[in-house]
C-alpha cells in the first residue's frame, strides 16, 4: 500500500512537470473573444465575424481630454496627436487639425484627375469651363472667397473641392481652437486607429500605455483628465476588471468552500487533497485542447474551470460517506457504481460538445470530457491510495438520526411540480427565452458601453449597423462593380432613405476607370484654346491658370493611383478599411476581394433592403450587421442546444446502462431534466433571457444534478446510509452554491450568469430530486 | 471785446486741464465700454458697399447690399449686385443661397468660416468672450471713432485671414477691413446715413 502511494505519487508530480513543461513551450492561450464566435459558414459570417475581430471599428480609440481650460485642452490635443503619430502602436491620429493631414490633401490634389467622377470629355469643353469659372468668380466674389482661393490657378474646375466634399464625413465634430471638441466646448476630442487589431489585448494594451504615457507628458502638473474607449480598451479594461473579480471572489468562495469541507472532515491535508482531482483534471484538459487545437481560448479556459468545479465533488462523495473503520478503498467498493456513474454521465454530457463545429464549444466540450475523466480517475484510483482512512475524522451519524424518506403520495408529489410548472410558465410565457445579442457575449461592464457610446456620439462615429457588400474575384474586379453602385447610392441618400455611405472607389477608383478619365483630358493645345474661349470676357488675369494647364498634362499620363501608391496616409487605411481581402471567398480554396459600404443614417431599412435585392446582382449583398449577428448567435444557441440534447441521451444511455434499466434511467434523469427546464423558465421571468452563457451553466446543473439524482436515488434504497448520504449531498451542493454564489456577485455580467444560474439550477434540482426520488408511499 | 487777465488765466487752466484729462478719458474707453456699448443695440440695418481687391482679377470686385443684425446671434448679408447671395446665419447655422440653390453650413464643423463670422457678429452682439475665443485683439481710439484689430488665434483662420479691423462711431460700425495673408483685400463700407434704426 506504501509503495503505491509513493509510486502513484510520483507518477502524478512526473505528469505534473510534463504538463508544466508543455505550458511553458507550448501553451498558446487566445484572448481573442470573436474567437468564440461560430467559425462562419457563409461569407456574410465570415465578412461580419472578420469586421468584429480586425475590422477598423475594432481599431478605434476614442480619446477626450476635459477638466481644465479649452485651450490648454487644445495645446494637450496637438501635443498628444504629434506623440501618438510617431508611436508604433498606432497608424493614425486624428484630431481635427485639418480633417485631412498636409500628406493626404496633396495626395487628393495630386490624383484630382484620376478621382473625380465628374472627369469625362465634355467636363474640359469650352462651355463647361466657361461655366466652372464663372462658377469660381462668384465664389471669389462669395462671402467664403477667401477660402476658396487656394485651389483656383491649379483647379478651376474645382475638382479638389469636388472629392473633398464628396469623401468628407457629413457630421464632424464641432471645433475650438483648430481641434475636435465636444458640442458644449468642455472636453477636447482625438481618435487614433491603433496597429493591433481590436482582437489583441496585449497589442491594445501596448497602445493604451503608449497613450496614458502621451497623456502624462502633455498634462504635465495640470488638472485635465483623460477618459478613453475602444473594443480593444474595453477588453483590456473588463480583463483586469475579470482578474480583479475572479481573485476577490474565489478567494472569498474558497474560503467558505475549505470551511465547509474542514467542518466535514476535521483534517487539513484531506480537505487539500480534495482540491487535487479538480486541479489536475483542469491541467490535463488544458494540455489536451492546446494538444489537438494549437490554441486555448482564454472563454474555454474560463468556461472549462466552472464545468471542473463539479470534480471537486468527486471525493467529497466518497470521503463523506466513511463507516466508522472503513477504509477510503472500502467506501469506493461501496460507492463506486454509483460514482462511476456520476463521472462517466457528465464526461458524456460533454463529449457532445466535441463534435460542435464552433471551435470554441469543441475546445470546450474536449477540455471538460478529459479534465472530467481525469478528475474522476483520480478521485477514484488515486486518492482511496493517499487518504488513509485514520485522516479523516468524519463524526458518525448521532445516534437518534433517523432520516426518513418524505411521505408524500405520488398524487401529492405531482400536483407540487404540475403547480411549479404552470406558477414558472406563466410568469415566463410573455417573456422572451432567448438572448441572441452579440453584446451578451461581450465582457465589458455596462459602464464602459456607455462610455463608448458617448464618445461615440461626441464624435459623431455611430456604430455602423447597415452594409452593403461587393465581392467579387479580383480587387479590380470589386471596384468596378463598387463604381457602377454610386448612382444607386445617390438616388437613396437623394430620396432620404439613407444619410450617406463610404464608398471605397471615391478613394480609390478602378484601373479602367482610372485611365478613362485620364484620356478624358485633352491634350495640351487642345485645352489651352478650349481655356483661351471660355475666358474670353471674364476679369481673370492672363497667365492665372498656367499651373492648371501644366497639371492637366501631367496628369494625362501619370501613373494609376493603387493601395501600394498612397503610402501610410490615413486615406490608404481608410481605403483598405472598405476594400479587404476574403480568403477563401468562393468556397473553393480560391479566394477573392470584398468592398464594404457603410450605409449611415439609414432611415429606411426594409426600402433600402428591398432596393439592394431589386438590383438582382448576386455580387452585391445587403447586410444588417445586427440581425446578421443576432442570427449567428442564435444559430451558435441552437447548435449548442442540440449538442447539449445530444450529450442528455448520451448521459440517459450510460445511466440505462449502468442501472440496467432504461425506466430506472428515466426516473433519474426527469427531475434532472425538469430542475434546468425549471431553471430556464426562472430565468427568463425575472428577465434574464437564455444566452450561450447559459447554456455552459445549465450543462453544469445537469451534471451535478445528476448526481445528486444518483446518490439520493441509493440512499433511498440503502436505508443505513441515508445520513451519511444527506450529509454528502449538504457538503457538495453547501460547496458549489458557495463557489457559484460569490460568482453571482460579479461586476463582470459572464460571470454574473454563470453564477446566478448555477446556483438557481442547483436548488431547483435538489428541490426536484428530493421529491421526486427520497420519498415513499405513506403506509397506509 | 477785450479780455479780462483772470479769464483768460481761468481759461487756459480749464483748457490745461481738460488736456490734462484728455487721455484718462481716452484709455477709459476700453474693450469693457465698447462691448457695453453695441450690448445697448437690439438690431440694426445698414445698407453697405465692399470692394474686394483680388490678384488674379483684372478689376476689384464691387458689392453691394444690406447688413442686418438681430440680437442676440442672427447675421444676414444680402448682396444684390453684382450677383445675388444671402447669407443668413442663425445660431451655428450659415445658410447660403445664390441662384444656384441654397446649402446650409455648420459652423461648428467649418473653423474658418466660424471665426470669421464670429469677428463680425460678435462685434456686434457685444459678446467679448466669443471674440476672445477666435481672436487676440486690441482697440484703439474713443468712443466717438474707434478701430478694433482683430488677429486669428484658430490656425484654420489665421492660415487665410492675417487681419481684420473694424471701424466705428459709438455703437455704429462703418467699416469692415480683411486683410488676406496672401495680400488680397476685402473692404466693406456702411454707406453713410443707413445707420437708422
Amino acid at each position: 500500500m506504501n509503495s503505491a502511494r509513493r509510486w502513484t505519487f510520483a507518477g502524478w508530480l512526473v505528469l505534473m512537470a510534463a504538463a508544466a513543461v508543455w505550458f511553458a513551450v507550448a501553451l498558446n492561450v487566445d484572448s481573442d473573444f470573436s474567437a468564440f464566435l461560430p467559425s462562419g459558414a457563409s461569407q456574410t459570417q465570415r465578412i461580419f465575424t472578420r469586421e468584429l475581430r480586425d475590422g477598423v471599428t475594432s481599431r478605434l480609440l476614442l480619446v477626450e481630454l476635459a477638466h481644465d481650460d479649452p485651450r490648454n485642452l487644445a495645446a494637450m490635443s496637438r501635443a498628444m496627436a504629434r506623440a501618438l503619430s510617431a508611436s508604433p502602436e498606432f497608424r493614425h491620429v486624428a484630431n481635427g487639425e485639418g480633417a485631412l493631414g498636409a500628406a493626404e490633401l496633396s495626395l487628393i490634389e495630386r490624383h484630382r484627375y484620376q478621382l473625380s467622377d465628374r472627369v469625362d470629355a465634355s467636363h474640359f469643353e469650352p462651355a463647361a469651363m466657361r461655366a466652372a469659372l464663372e462658377e469660381r468668380l462668384e465664389g471669389l466674389a462669395g462671402g467664403g472667397g477667401a477660402l476658396e482661393k487656394r485651389w483656383l490657378a491649379s483647379d478651376p474646375t474645382g475638382e479638389t473641392l469636388h472629392i473633398l466634399a464628396q469623401i468628407a464625413p457629413p457630421i464632424q465634430p464641432s471645433r475650438f481652437d483648430g481641434v475636435w471638441f465636444t458640442r458644449d466646448g468642455a472636453a477636447a476630442l482625438l481618435v487614433a486607429q491603433t496597429r493591433a487589431p481590436g482582437w489583441d489585448v496585449e497589442g491594445q494594451q501596448r497602445a493604451i500605455a503608449a497613450l496614458e504615457n502621451a497623456f502624462a507628458v502633455a498634462r504635465k502638473d495640470g488638472a485635465a483628465q483623460m477618459r478613453f474607449s475602444s473594443p480593444g480598451a474595453m477588453s483590456v479594461a473588463s480583463r483586469t476588471l475579470i482578474a480583479t473579480d475572479v481573485t476577490r471572489l474565489s478567494i472569498a468562495s474558497i474560503v467558505l468552500i475549505l470551511a465547509i469541507l474542514l467542518w466535514a472532515y476535521r483534517s487539513v491535508p484531506v480537505v487539500l487533497l480534495c482540491f487535487l482531482p479538480a486541479v489536475t483534471g483542469l491541467v490535463a484538459g488544458v494540455v489536451a485542447v492546446s494538444a489537438w487545437f494549437g490554441t486555448v481560448q482564454g472563454i474555454t479556459l474560463g468556461f472549462g474551470a466552472t464545468l471542473l468545479g463539479e470534480a471537486v465533488d468527486y471525493p467529497s462523495f466518497l470521503l463523506t460517506q466513511l463507516h466508522p473503520g472503513e477504509s477510503v478503498s472500502g467506501a469506493r467498493a461501496r460507492l463506486g457504481p454509483t460514482l462511476r456513474m456520476a463521472i462517466l454521465t457528465t464526461a458524456c454530457g460533454s463529449l457532445a460538445l466535441l463534435f460542435a463545429d464552433f471551435p470554441g464549444l469543441a475546445q470546450l466540450g474536449l477540455l471538460t470530457m478529459v479534465g472530467i475523466l481525469t478528475a474522476g480517475a483520480m478521485a477514484y484510483w488515486v486518492l482511496p491510495l493517499w487518504i488513509p482512512a485514520a485522516w479523516v475524522r468524519v463524526p458518525p451519524p448521532p445516534p437518534a438520526a433517523r432520516p426518513t424518506a418524505l411521505k408524500l403520495g405520488a398524487r401529492t408529489r405531482w400536483t407540487i411540480v404540475g403547480v411549479l410548472v404552470v406558477v414558472v410558465a406563466a410568469l415566463a410565457w410573455s417573456r422572451p427565452w432567448f438572448d441572441d445579442d452579440v453584446a451578451s457575449m461581450n465582457p465589458a461592464p455596462a459602464t464602459l458601453k456607455d462610455r463608448d457610446r458617448e464618445l461615440r456620439e461626441a464624435l459623431g462615429a455611430p456604430d455602423v449597423r447597415y452594409l452593403l457588400v461587393v465581392s467579387g474575384a479580383t480587387q479590380q474586379d470589386v471596384l468596378a462593380r463598387a463604381e457602377e453602385l454610386r448612382p444607386e447610392l445617390q438616388r437613396w441618400t437623394a430620396g432620404g432613405a439613407i444619410r450617406g455611405f463610404d464608398l471605397v472607389t471615391d478613394l480609390l477608383p478602378s484601373a479602367g476607370m482610372q485611365a478613362a478619365r485620364q484620356s478624358a483630358l485633352p491634350a495640351a493645345p487642345q485645352l489651352r484654346s478650349n481655356l483661351d474661349v471660355a475666358l474670353a470676357g471674364l476679369p481673370f488675369r492672363p497667365h492665372t491658370f498656367d499651373p492648371f494647364l501644366a497639371d492637366a498634362e501631367e496628369a494625362r499620363s501619370a501613373a494609376p493611383l493603387t493601395l501600394q501608391s498612397m503610402t501610410e496616409s490615413a486615406l490608404r487605411f481608410r481605403a483598405e478599411s472598405l476594400l479587404r481581402h476574403d480568403a477563401g471567398a468562393d468556397g473553393a480554396g480560391g479566394d477573392g476581394w470584398y468592398a464594404v459600404v457603410p450605409l449611415r443614417g439609414v432611415t429606411d431599412a426594409a426600402a433600402v433592403a428591398r432596393a439592394a435585392a431589386a438590383m438582382g446582382d448576386a455580387q452585391v449583398r445587403w447586410i444588417d450587421l445586427r440581425a446578421e449577428s443576432s442570427a449567428m448567435m442564435a444559430d451558435f444557441r441552437r447548435r449548442a442546444m442540440l449538442y447539449a440534447g445530444l450529450g442528455a441521451l448520451l448521459v440517459f444511455g450510460v445511466l440505462a446502462q449502468g442501472l440496467r434499466s432504461a425506466p430506472q434511467a428515466l426516473r433519474l434523469m426527469a427531475p434532472v431534466l425538469l430542475a434546468i427546464a425549471l431553471t430556464a423558465g426562472t430565468l427568463a421571468a425575472v428577465g434574464a433571457p437564455l444566452s450561450v452563457l447559459h447554456l455552459v451553466a445549465l450543462l453544469l446543473v445537469l451534471g451535478v444534478g445528476i448526481n445528486y439524482a444518483l446518490f439520493l436515488a441509493r440512499a433511498a434504497l440503502a436505508r443505513e446510509d441515508a445520513w451519511r448520504t444527506l450529509r454528502t449531498l449538504a457538503v457538495v451542493s453547501g460547496t458549489t452554491l458557495c463557489a457559484f454564489g460569490m460568482l453571482a456577485w460579479s461586476r463582470i455580467a459572464v460571470l454574473h450568469v454563470i453564477g446566478t444560474t448555477v446556483c438557481v439550477g442547483v436548488a431547483f434540482s435538489l428541490f426536484c430530486c428530493g421529491l421526486l426520488l427520497y420519498a415513499r408511499e405513506p403506509a397506509s | 471785446m477785450r479780455a479780462r487777465p483772470e479769464r483768460a488765466v481761468a481759461r487756459m487752466l480749464l483748457l490745461a486741464l481738460a488736456l490734462a484729462t484728455l487721455p484718462v478719458a481716452a484709455g477709459a474707453f476700453d474693450m469693457a465700454e465698447l462691448m457695453a456699448l453695441m450690448g445697448r443695440v437690439e438690431q440694426s440695418r445698414v445698407a453697405f458697399e465692399e470692394t474686394k481687391n483680388v490678384a488674379a482679377l483684372t478689376a476689384p470686385i464691387v458689392r453691394r447690399g444690406t447688413l442686418r443684425y438681430v440680437r442676440p446671434d442672427r447675421l444676414e448679408m444680402r448682396v444684390e449686385t453684382p450677383y445675388f447671395e444671402r447669407m443668413d446665419i442663425a445660431g451655428n447655422v450659415l445658410m447660403i443661397e445664390t441662384k444656384r440653390g441654397t446649402r446650409q453650413i455648420d459652423l461648428a464643423a467649418a473653423p474658418a468660416l466660424a471665426a470669421w463670422v464670429a469677428a463680425i457678429r460678435a462685434t456686434l452682439a457685444g459678446d467679448r468672450p466669443t471674440l476672445a475665443r477666435h481672436f487676440a485683439f486690441e482697440l484703439s481710439g474713443q468712443a466717438s471713432r474707434w478701430t478694433l484689430a482683430l488677429l486669428p488665434i484658430d490656425p484654420a483662420l489665421s492660415g487665410v485671414i492675417a487681419r481684420i479691423a473694424i471701424d466705428g462711431a459709438q455703437s455704429q460700425v462703418l467699416r469692415i477691413e480683411v486683410d488676406e495673408r496672401m495680400g488680397d483685400t476685402t473692404v466693406l463700407v456702411v454707406q453713410p446715413g443707413t445707420g437708422a434704426r
